[in-house]
């Protein structure tokens, strides 16, 4: 078996060839003279040969490359001398007939034909309408051998493979057993199968016989002939009968006008015959002539018939009644009325010559009826009959060689084109007469009923053309098919030349007026009528449909309905809106129009839901948006503040969701409302903000927070939550938060309030919130933390506030604190939140070591005083050594002195400070004896160190004090002031009236209060402001240390850098703790470069110096 | 539906006028069936039959037992054109026997097929004569298709010398 494209060995089953391989034998020559000579050299070969004649050795030898292509492509256009026809598989068409060249030779060639071929098909060409072609490619890679020139040539121009198909040469066994019995030869006298029974085959004889006797195309001649002959014989007897009875002289009247008769119609009949016969052979089809000379034919048939039928009556008349006549004349009345009479069934079958007008006269009465009475149905047999008629028109041999004689004999192939070619175009002309008709109907309607006629003419015809689709399948399948691959434009198939018909016929009449209709419509909507939207959906539908793409009628392009329907529909809606929001406007309130236009947008929306093309939904916005919308922007913009001031929040939503349908609709609306807010804000916090020094935390923090919570709600109610007017909120929030009343001192204020609402929350001694409560207010103040500026200055005050909550152990829980801790760690990062976490971790592990001290104690079997340490991190809290020196009581000190060693113990290396202005205690006042139970003094470690020192005696002067605890004045004093003050000491009235050196005290035996538990370990007024101002002080010095340690992070990572830059770098590093400003940043790189952190270098430049 | 389909009956009339009733399915092999049933809707063909003018009874017959056999391909799509057209040499056995008939038939199964649109049946039936005509020399061909050379020798030859480059060596 040779593989596929490779010469297979199977010639040896061929005949033998002829042995001439030179392309010079003679033949050559002649061929161009004889131009119908049978030629199978395909023809877009350009003859070497015939051009110049053999070449040489050399030139073969030299030839590496195939032979050019020599024609040109034949297109319908192309200004060149036309050429023979090719088809796409190859095939030659050779008639000049198709080439148009009729008139250089014309008569000869065909009579020849005429009377050689018996059928008008060409040979080889039968099966034309089954064939697929390739088109023959030719490579163009030059080939080494010389001596074969041709063989790529041969290769690359056999039919091309189909797509997908596997192709093997195979032997003629595997043939044979593909396919029995295909190499036996069929016998058609004896059938090889076993059904060649007699009656069989007289059967199949017979039906031959009528095939031959109904398609020869010598048939009408043979009938003509015998008309003429009878004729010529009908003649000669009249003449001889009118001699005799001119003999006879007189009697025979009657005889002589027959004679008379017949001898006049068949003297015209000769001739006429002998015309009708040449023009049946040569001339055109009927179907392609005059309407007159169609008529005239029919009817010169007709008057032939009518005398020869007056003369055949008048010959019989003769024959029954005047039979008194001479003998002669009776001798030859019979055969002069027989020969008539034979004649007259020998006129030819018309109809047969005319198959286009036949067939078409059928069909066009099917097809008719379809048009227009398509309710009524068609039963199976029309349309079977049309379809078959079609069928039959198509592939109909007959037609071309009988009829079509003259200029299609010898070139019936054409018949497959030119037939389908005429019912295509009789169809088309049909349907534009058929709508040219619907145009003129449609004249007399308008409007609405317009619409209908439209809407019913085109449901019927689309209807129909359906059907007739279908019934013109054959056509579809094969002429439409050939013609539309062979790239002829203007061909479609049945169903779309139904729609391009439409289109090109009734549409470009009607579609501006049908438009009109359909807009008249729509604006009876618009105005509150109810319509019926189905027939504007079907308008559209229809509109749609007509789109056809001129390149691919299999694909639709909505350019039609885009150009006739969108185009107008538009505009009459602008038109429209434009009229209507113009006088709403003037008529009514802002607020009025906003709901009609919102109404009118939605009803727009819906409209194109219900009955319009979804293609049409986004222009038909945009136009709807401009004419209602940003055409009115200004005024709507204006009316905003008026919404603002009144809080119309419905109506703001409704503007929000109008603006935002047109672009930059809203920025306007969001400046407007930061602008409103911040004023809002300021106008709030100044409200509370009378006297700023006596201003509560918590008031001031609602403030902000009811303003934020109000436009917030707001912004999500009425703005949808946009991001944009979220961030319009927070500028306005941030600038009224940094910047109001309050801080017009510093802008340290908000922070700190801040920081110390928050510690109102969290300490215990404030009224006991509920949990839930509590996390909610954090939450709310985070949202005010958030756009607090100086985050470094809340964490400042934050952590010393924790700090004194832990120590004290006056936190409200332990959880919200670790909540609160970890919100600012969400928003701030670790760094932010690290030293707080720390301190509460200290407090976790002090309760431990509290915990294994009080073990140690117990197995040591000392005891000690119930005390409780705190060990506090150095770096990590916010609290400095005492300012004085102090000289604990005895009992503290060996308990501190136990627990020092405890610790030492187990953390090695690890210096104590005792931090003894946080130190406190409690003691039990056993002397009052007025008392049913002794008193307890909660008191600091120092007011403790005073009173234990009256164990000893009941007076003491203010230098024994001073001198035993060793307290400075500012530590002593307060806490003697408290003591007095509370009546637990008494000033001696000996001594001075003022606490200070040369007073003493004595104990006040009579001491006497409500309760018994006595919170001595007061806080002082001036000690919490001192704080805020040295925590004012600390903010400073950090800030110049965050800023310093920025500073030097970035030229790390840079190592040089423009002022500029780093400037900017630095603030955009420390946004997040606080704003710095410029000339901090200067400073601080002025003293990074005293320091020689960094130097100064050419060009403003600044090097890191490691 | 579908069951419905299966099981309702179309009645075909030849040109002599003998009927043939057939699954409604089988029947819609045919494009022409189809396209008819889908216009005329079922209750025409429910109480009529359906002419076929341009076949013959005994062909109908070999016609709709092709399509009794191929009932379940897949339906054949409005044009799937050249695309799916297999090897000529893959006719699949059933069609093979199927086509055993004398060549009279063969070429009136072939007009049917293409009159009444069914065309895996006028692929089939093309693709036999192609096997009948492959590997052959024109002698053989002609004896095969019974077809008298009315080439003069000249005419012969000159073909012959012109398509010479097209032959094996």
């Amino acid at each position: 078996m040779a593989t596929p494209g490779q010469p297979s060995s199977s010639s040896n089953r061929s005949e033998p060839r002829l042995s001439t391989r030179s392309p010079s034998s003679a033949g050559h020559s002649s061929p161009s003279t004889q131009h119908s000579a049978t030629r199978t050299l395909p023809p877009w070969i350009d003859s070497y040969e015939v051009r110049y004649g053999a070449p040489t050795e050399n030139q073969l030898r030299a030839l590496s490359s195939p032979p050019p292509r020599a024609l040109p492509a034949q297109h319908n256009h192309s200004p060149s001398q036309a050429q023979r026809r090719v088809s796409r598989d190859g095939y030659v068409y050779d008639n000049p007939a198709v080439l148009g060249l009729e008139g250089s030779r014309k008569s000869k060639p065909r009579l020849r034909k005429f009377l050689t071929r018996k059928d008008g098909s060409e040979r080889g060409r039968k099966w034309d309408h089954l064939r697929t072609a390739e088109p023959v490619i030719v490579p163009r890679y030059s080939r080494a051998n010389p001596d074969t020139p041709w063989r790529g040539y041969v290769q690359s121009s056999r039919y091309g493979r189909l797509p997908n198909e596997e192709a093997q040469v195979v032997d003629p066994e595997m043939l044979e057993k593909l396919q029995p019995g295909f190499n036996s030869l069929v016998d058609i006298s004896g059938p090889g199968s076993a059904m060649g029974t007699k009656p069989r085959r007289t059967k199949v004889l017979y039906k031959r016989l009528w095939r031959i006797i109904l398609r020869h195309p010598l048939v009408p001649l043979a009938f003509r002939l015998t008309v003429l002959l009878t004729s010529i014989i009908a003649l000669a007897l009249a003449v001889r009968i009118y001699k005799i009875e001119h003999r006879g002289d007189g009697t025979g009247s009657s005889e002589l006008t027959q004679s008379i008769v017949a001898i006049v119609i068949d003297s015209v009949a000769i001739p006429y015959i002998g015309y009708m016969t040449w023009d049946e052979y040569t001339g055109e089809p009927l179907g392609l002539r005059a309407p007159t000379h169609k008529i005239a034919l029919v009817l010169m048939d007709l008057f032939f018939i009518i005398f020869k039928s007056a003369s055949t009556a008048l010959a019989f008349e003769a024959l029954a009644y005047h039979n008194s006549g001479d003998r002669e004349t009776r001798q030859y009345s019979p055969a002069l009325a027989a020969m008539p009479s034979a004649a007259l069934p020998g006129m030819p079958p018309q109809p047969a010559r005319d198959d286009i007008d036949t067939t078409w006269n059928y069909l066009q009465h099917g097809v008719t009826r379809i048009m227009m009475n398509l309710q009524e149905g068609i039963d199976l047999q029309t349309y079977m009959g049309i379809y078959t008629a079609v069928h039959n028109f198509c592939t109909s041999q007959k037609a071309v060689g009988f009829t079509l004689t003259t200029h299609v004999i010898g070139s019936s192939q054409r018949g497959a084109h030119l037939l389908g070619e005429d019912l295509y175009k009789k169809l088309s002309e049909y349907l534009s007469d058929h709508l040219r008709g619907l145009v003129a109907e449609s004249k007399a309607h308008t409007d609405e009923a317009l619409l209908t006629f439209y809407i019913r003419e085109w449901q019927r015809y689309t209807d129909a053309a359906k059907y007739i689709h279908h019934l013109f399948r054959y056509l579809n399948r094969h002429w439409v098919k050939r013609e539309i691959d062979e790239g002829k434009k203007n061909v479609y198939d049945v169903y779309t030349l139904h729609l391009v018909q439409w289109r090109d016929v009734l549409f470009t009449q009607v579609a501006s007026k049908v438009m009109d209709a359909v807009l008249k419509l729509v604006e009876k909507q618009r105005n509150g009528e109810t319509i019926e939207h189905s027939q504007i959906k079907q308008v559209v539908d229809s509109f749609v449909s007509l789109g056809l793409d001129d390149g691919d009628a299999s694909k639709t392009t909505l350019d039609v309905y885009r150009f006739h329907f969108e185009r107008p529909f538009l505009e009459a809606t602008r038109v429209f809106y434009q009229n209507e929001s113009k006088q709403f406007v003037a008529e009514n309130s802002v607020v009025e129009y906003m709901k009609k236009a919102e109404s009118r947008l939605d009803e727009e929306e819906e409209r194109v839901k219900l009955y319009l093309h979804p293609d049409i939904g986004i222009s038909l916005k945009k136009a709807c948006n401009q004419v209602l919308i940003a055409d009115h922007s200004a005024i709507l913009r204006d009316e905003f503040q008026v919404l603002l001031d009144n809080d119309r929040e419905d109506d703001m939503a409704r503007m929000y969701s109008l603006l935002s349908r047109i672009p930059d609709g809203l920025d306007p609306l969001r400046a407007k409302f930061e602008t409103h807010v911040r004023n809002a804000g300021l106008a709030a916090v100044a409200k509370v903000a009378s006297d700023a020094d006596k201003l509560e935390p918590k008031v001031y923090v609602d403030a902000l927070l009811e303003i934020h919570t109000q436009y917030q709600g707001l912004v999500k109610r009425a703005f949808k939550d946009e991001p944009e007017f979220t961030r319009s909120l927070d500028n306005a929030c941030r600038e009224f938060v940094n910047r109001n009343e309050v801080c017009k001192s510093g802008s340290n204020k908000s922070p700190e309030l801040l920081a110390k609402y928050t510690d109102v929350l969290l300490r215990k001694s404030s009224t006991g919130a509920e949990d839930a409560e509590l996390e909610n207010t954090l939450v709310q103040i985070m949202t005010v933390f958030k756009y607090i500026e100086d985050k470094d200055v809340f964490q400042k005050f934050y952590s010393r506030m924790l700090a004194r909550r832990l120590v004290h152990s006056n936190s409200s829980s332990d959880d919200a604190e670790t909540s609160m801790i970890s919100k600012l760690k969400e928003a701030c990062g670790f760094e932010y939140t690290n030293k707080l976490q720390r301190m509460f971790q200290d407090m976790q592990v002090s309760k431990d070591l509290n915990a294994g001290f009080r073990e140690h104690l117990q197995t040591l079997g000392t005891k000690g005083l119930e005390s409780s340490y705190s060990i506090l991190g150095t770096g990590f809290w916010p609290l400095t050594a005492p300012g004085t020196n102090f000289n604990p009581p005895e009992e503290v000190a060996a308990d501190c002195e136990r627990f020092g060693r405890f610790y030492k113990n187990k953390h090695e290396g690890r210096k104590l400070t005792w931090l003894w202005q946080l130190c406190k205690g409690e003691v039990k006042a056993n002397y009052i004896k007025s008392a049913k139970m002794p008193y307890t003094f909660q008191v600091s470690i120092y007011q403790m160190a005073i009173l234990l020192l009256f164990n000893e005696k009941d007076k003491n002067t203010y230098e024994e004090i001073a001198s035993t605890t060793q307290l400075n004045s500012e530590a002593l004093d307060p806490s003697l002031g408290i003591l007095l003050k509370a009546k637990v000491l008494n000033l001696d009235p000996g001594s001075s009236a003022k606490v200070g050196a040369g007073a003493s005290f004595s104990l006040n035996y009579d001491f006497k209060n409500k309760k018994y538990r006595v919170n001595l370990n007061v806080g002082m007024k001036s000690e919490t402001k001192q704080e805020e101002a040295e925590t004012n002080k600390t903010i400073e010095e950090d800030r110049k240390l965050l800023l310093q340690s920025a500073i030097v992070r970035i030229m790390k990572a840079r190592k040089r850098m423009k002022h500029q830059q780093l400037v900017s770098e630095t603030i955009n590093q420390i946004r997040a703790r606080f704003v710095p400003k410029v000339s901090d940043i200067k400073k601080c790189i002025e003293i990074l470069l005293d320091k020689e952190y960094l130097e100064r270098l050419e060009d403003d430049d600044i090097g890191y110096l490691a | 539906m579908s069951a419905d389909k299966n099981t309702q009956k179309v009645t075909l009339t030849s040109n002599e006028g003998s009927t043939i009733e057939v699954d409604r399915v089988v029947a819609e092999r045919s494009m022409l069936i189809k396209n008819l049933i889908e216009d005329l809707g079922d209750d025409a063909i429910a109480s009529s039959p359906i002419p076929i003018p341009n076949v013959n009874d005994p062909v109908l017959r070999k016609v709709v037992e092709w399509c009794e056999h191929h009932r379940n391909d897949a339906a054949q799509s409005a044009d799937d054109d050249n695309d799916n057209r297999k090897k000529t040499t893959d006719i699949d056995e059933w069609d093979q026997k199927f086509m055993q008939v004398d060549q009279e038939m063969l070429f009136e199964i072939i007009l049917a097929a293409n009159y009444m649109d069914i065309k895996a049946l006028l692929d089939v039936g093309c693709k036999t004569v192609a096997n009948m005509i492959k590997g052959k020399s024109p002698e053989e061909i002609r004896k095969t298709f019974n077809i008298t050379n009315d080439f003069t020798a000249e005419e012969e030859e000159q073909i012959r010398r012109e398509n010479e480059w097209a032959e094996d060596r």
